[in-house]
């Protein structure tokens, strides 16, 4: 939200002077904190006091209190979470940072991974606090229900929950009431008793009216302190109080609608006319209210208004943001949509009443004023889509992809057809944000629309060149979405050449990250192909791309994330699993510090798989819990949920349970048939999931029925182009021929295997298959076959997984080339243990930089590795030893 | 708050509505071969009436309907 209505919605609301103070309640409010209650619940219907009395409670309790106001737009689960950090924050400004970014991507994760961190970080406050929830019944979505429950289930004692609202929550209100863990006020708790309504009506304001009279009011209203209010304010000033009284007590209307009438007849016209027009607005500012208005008096107005305490609300200290009381804010709106209409002087041109001039006004005054999603709502009153088209296509800009589009988005999504089509600019950014959430088939059906919104776009110079840019702009866009798909089905060549073409035309344009996402598509597809090297140099120039990028926006970071744990699943196969490690790392701190929950998933699938390779097996599998956790949003047939099953399924055989790989595979394979989509897996998908089960029915001495799951592969890999799954298969059914006893036949596979694999430094592709693989190398360098490659394999085996089988490095007694002092800053640093953000940030250099500098490094120290020059270094006293 | 208090409610609403979803406690659900889904508990005031009410609303869940019982204590059901 915008930053500076964020600060009325954490406004802790003061005490309103000349209360009628309610001992008994606060008394049970502090009660409440004694008992150690989990949650107050205040529920009642409006008008009740409940935020008054709060605000009272505020001010006169000793501990601190976070507030949060909501509003019905609050009902975005990122948002509600935000708005709570927010309000932690207002006591202790550094809480929930960890958390943050999660929430301002265009996905948020689930509840409890945003609130156990969170949860954690509340239960080491030096300070119990209090946590106010006020208007909770606006609440309706029920991810958020989910995670208060889950909020309420784990609250650490440092926090006191409470909840104001309406009507009951749906949480375990009655569970906690069952166990005495709830304090709460009701209806009958928040009427006046009869000696407060004399307090009040006498007291307060001023009236000066005999018991019975007093007597009276209170059986009317029942106590009701907003009735009360409402008919105090319609008697003040009055000569003859008794005979509205009569009138009231008797009338058989409504009190609410009745009284309104009354109080707002005996306002002056200018006063009346203010309220009502100014009714629509949700917070009230005095400029803001002078341009619905027309008039100048915004200011005195409203301190008018707060003074004589008619339901206006500050929001903050300056008293610079209003709220009308909910309830009378309510009563004028409705009022207003009943009276002809109430035009504002010298109003023209309206389209539709004066009620949708007023939004008009109030839309404009927002948009020039930066409240975009204020304007945005007061438009949509207005019926002014084309305003909000307008207002989308700026914001969007030409930062086509700041992870904010969404916010836009849903704003397009309101917007009428016809409106939506006279934007084809609109239309190109919701294409691209159903990409980019992985809706490929709603993307593809979006993009067609849009080139047909650019056809019919009335033919004018300025339209010609719009439709020429962003024609080419939507070739683009649909090349890498072809790509992406080209390289599942195993049309590699094609991927290639798409991708390929993409990048170019991105380049050229300056879509930096659309070039970069071009190029992580080139990178798949080259990996598909078997060139690990080329496809390592994709992989980093996604990287360098992404970093380019000016902008600086979120949008960067989840491609550059992604790059990192592709490049890393490239160095595991180089066997070299520190660089894999540190590139990791890499990717984890990004996704942190810019919330990508969905590179998470595979950042961690990937980590699990080093692990596995390193002997942590438990380790392994904790990991890939928190990979889950991260996967839950999408289907399986997702690649990405895809992958995480497959690194399950490589423990399971681990694990020595082979079996279950073999009922994940079926288990997907049945999926698929029965989806509605009724879609092919595609070829990728098929080739891991028979590779896997061959490995399973080898694992289980099926040695026949692996070679049946193997059949059908290699053929069209070969045809495709795809040497990736040449390789595999070959050593597979290399494995599978020698345990059938065709030893001369599992050699020409193996070979087959080998002679593609050489050339790119495949190693785990048979390190991973363990023994029989030994063997079978040991027989085939024998042979002479591939005899170099095949005794750089064995040694491998040789030694033991946790290290990587570095070559020695050669022990000079001084570097031919020192480093240079800013160099040894940078190692120093390293031997630390601070990633290169870190070191970036603490040298106050970019990352660039620190990236060259230990390019540097590696290279006058010979070594490949942080680890490796941290070591090295040491070796020759360039660090003290012994340091950490 | 009166803890005798509580007014038992009994809420009919379309379609079949299963225990496990429902998130207030202390209810009895039994579903009717009309195919209705029937409510009945024990509730402090309108508040809490209005909050199972509310959440019904918002799940798009058709209220048939809304009937107060006898004072808990001597609940009275019509079959």
């Amino acid at each position: 939200m915008d930053t500076s209505l964020l600060a009325t919605k954490l406004y802790i609301p003061p005490p309103r002077p000349n209360l009628v103070e309610r001992p008994r309640l606060i008394e049970r409010l502090d009660n409440g904190l004694r008992l150690d209650h989990r949650l107050t619940l205040v529920s009642a219907f409006a008008g009740s006091g409940k935020t008054t009395l709060l605000g009272e409670w505020a001010a006169s309790c000793d501990l601190q209190f976070c507030w949060l106001s909501l509003d019905e737009d609050d009902n975005d689960p990122g948002r509600f979470w935000a708005y709570v950090v927010a309000a932690l924050q207002t006591i202790h400004s550094k809480m929930g940072q960890s958390v943050l970014p999660m929430l301002q991507g265009p996905q948020p994760p689930p509840a409890r991974s945003i609130l156990t961190p969170l949860l954690n970080e509340i239960a080491v406050l030096p300070e119990p606090i209090i946590f106010v929830l006020d208007d909770y019944h606006l609440v309706t979505t029920e991810a958020i229900h989910d995670g208060v429950a889950f909020l309420l289930d784990h609250l650490p004692r440092q926090v006191h929950l409470v909840i104001a609202t309406r009507a009951d929550p749906p949480l375990p209100i009655a569970r906690l009431r069952a166990r005495g863990q709830l304090t709460e006020l009701r209806a009958d708790d928040m009427r006046f008793t009869p000696e407060e309504v004399a307090a009040f009506l006498n007291g307060v304001m001023g009236l000066g009216l005999q018991p019975e009279d007093v007597a009276a009011l209170e059986a009317r209203t029942e106590g009701w302190i907003s009735g009360l209010h409402l008919a105090a304010l319609s008697m003040q000033g009055r000569e003859d109080t008794h005979a509205f009284l009569e009138a009231f007590t008797g009338s058989h209307h409504y009190i609410l609608e009745y009284l309104i009438k009354e109080v707002l007849s005996r306002q002056p016209e200018p006063v009346q006319r203010f309220l009502l027009q100014t009714s629509i607005l949700d917070r009230l500012c005095a400029p803001l209210c002078d341009a619905l208005t027309s008039g100048r008096d915004g200011a005195d107005m409203l301190e008018r208004l707060q003074r004589d305490n008619l339901f206006v609300i500050p929001l903050d200290d300056e008293r610079r943001w209003y709220r009308y009381h909910h309830l009378f804010g309510d009563l004028l709106r409705k009022r207003l949509g009943q009276l002809p209409p109430l035009s504002p002087p010298q109003a023209e041109g309206t389209k539709g009443g004066a009620l949708e001039e007023l939004h008009h006004r109030a839309s404009q005054w927002h948009a020039g004023n930066g409240l975009l999603e204020q304007a945005v709502k007061h438009a949509r009153a207005a019926g002014d889509f084309e305003q909000i088209a307008e207002m989308a296509e700026q914001a969007a800009g030409d930062s086509l992809l700041d992870a904010r589009l969404t916010t836009l988005l849903r704003w397009v999504d309101a917007l009428p057809q016809d409106v939506l089509r006279a934007h084809p600019r609109l239309q190109i950014y919701r294409a691209w944000a159903l990409f980019m959430n992985g809706h490929l088939e709603a993307a593809r059906q979006a993009l067609g629309d849009c080139r047909q919104a650019l056809e019919t776009l009335p033919p004018s110079p300025e339209n010609n060149a719009l439709r020429r840019a962003l024609t080419r702009l939507l070739d683009t866009i649909e090349m890498i979405a072809r790509g992406l798909m080209y390289s599942m089905d195993n049309r590699i060549e094609e991927a290639i050449q798409v991708c390929g073409q993409a990048r170019d035309m991105a380049l050229e344009d300056g879509h930096v990250f659309l070039a970069a996402q071009a190029t992580e598509g080139l990178a798949l597809a080259q990996y598909h192909q078997g060139r690990l090297r080329a496809s390592a140099q994709s992989c980093q120039q996604v990287i360098d791309l992404a970093a380019q990028s000016v902008a600086q926006s979120a949008a960067q970071a989840p491609l550059a994330a992604a790059g990192y744990v592709e490049l890393a699943g490239i160095h595991i196969e180089w066997n070299d699993l520190e660089k894999a490690a540190d590139l990791l790392d890499e990717a984890l701190a990004l996704c942190r510090e810019w919330g990508i929950v969905q590179t998470l998933n595979e950042a961690y699938t990937a980590q699990s798989h080093l692990l596995q390779l390193r002997g942590d097996i438990e380790g392994a599998w904790d990991v890939l819990e928190k990979a889950r956790e991260f996967g839950s949003m999408e289907g399986d047939s997702s690649l990405v949920n895809f992958r995480l099953a497959t690194q399950q399924a490589r423990l399971n055989l681990a694990a020595g349970e082979p079996e279950k790989a073999v009922r994940w595979v079926e288990g997907i394979k049945a999926a698929f048939a029965s989806s509605e989509r009724g879609q092919q897996l595609p070829a990728a998908f098929v080739e891991t999931l028979q590779t896997m089960l061959a490995r399973a029915c080898l694992a289980q001495d099926k040695a026949e029925e692996a070679l049946a799951a193997l059949e059908s592969l290699l053929a069209p890999a070969e045809a495709a182009g795809a040497f990736l799954h040449v390789i595999e298969v070959c050593a597979l059914k290399a494995l599978a021929l020698q345990a059938l006893g065709d030893t001369s036949a599992a050699l020409a596979s193996l070979e087959r295997s080998l002679a593609l694999a050489e050339p790119e430094g495949y190693m785990r592709m048979y390190l991973n298959e363990g023994k029989p693989m030994a063997s079978l190398l040991r027989q085939a360098a024998s042979h002479n076959v591939y005899p170099d490659y095949g005794n750089q394999l064995l040694a491998a085996f040789e030694i033991k997984i946790a290290r990587p089988p570095a070559p020695p490095f050669p022990r000079p007694s001084a570097l031919l080339e020192p480093l240079t002092p800013r160099e040894l800053d940078v190692l120093h640093l390293i031997s630390q243990g601070l990633s290169n953000k870190d070191i970036a940030g603490k040298l106050v250099i970019a990352l660039n930089t620190v990236k060259r500098h230990t390019s540097s490094i590696y290279g006058k120290l010979d070594v490949k590795s942080r680890t490796q020059a941290v070591a090295r270094a040491r070796e020759l006293g360039l660090l003290p030893t012994g340091q950490d | 708050m009166n803890p005798a208090g509580m007014t038992t409610y009994e809420i009919r609403v379309q379609g079949y509505l299963s225990p496990q979803r429902l998130r207030f406690e202390g209810l009895t659900v039994s579903h009717q071969p009309s195919g209705e889904t029937v409510l009945v508990g024990p509730f402090p005031d309108q508040s809490a009436l209005f909050g199972l009410l509310n959440w019904l609303q918002d799940l798009g869940i058709s209220l048939t309907s809304v009937r107060r019982l006898e004072e808990a204590g001597n609940c009275v059901f019509d079959s």
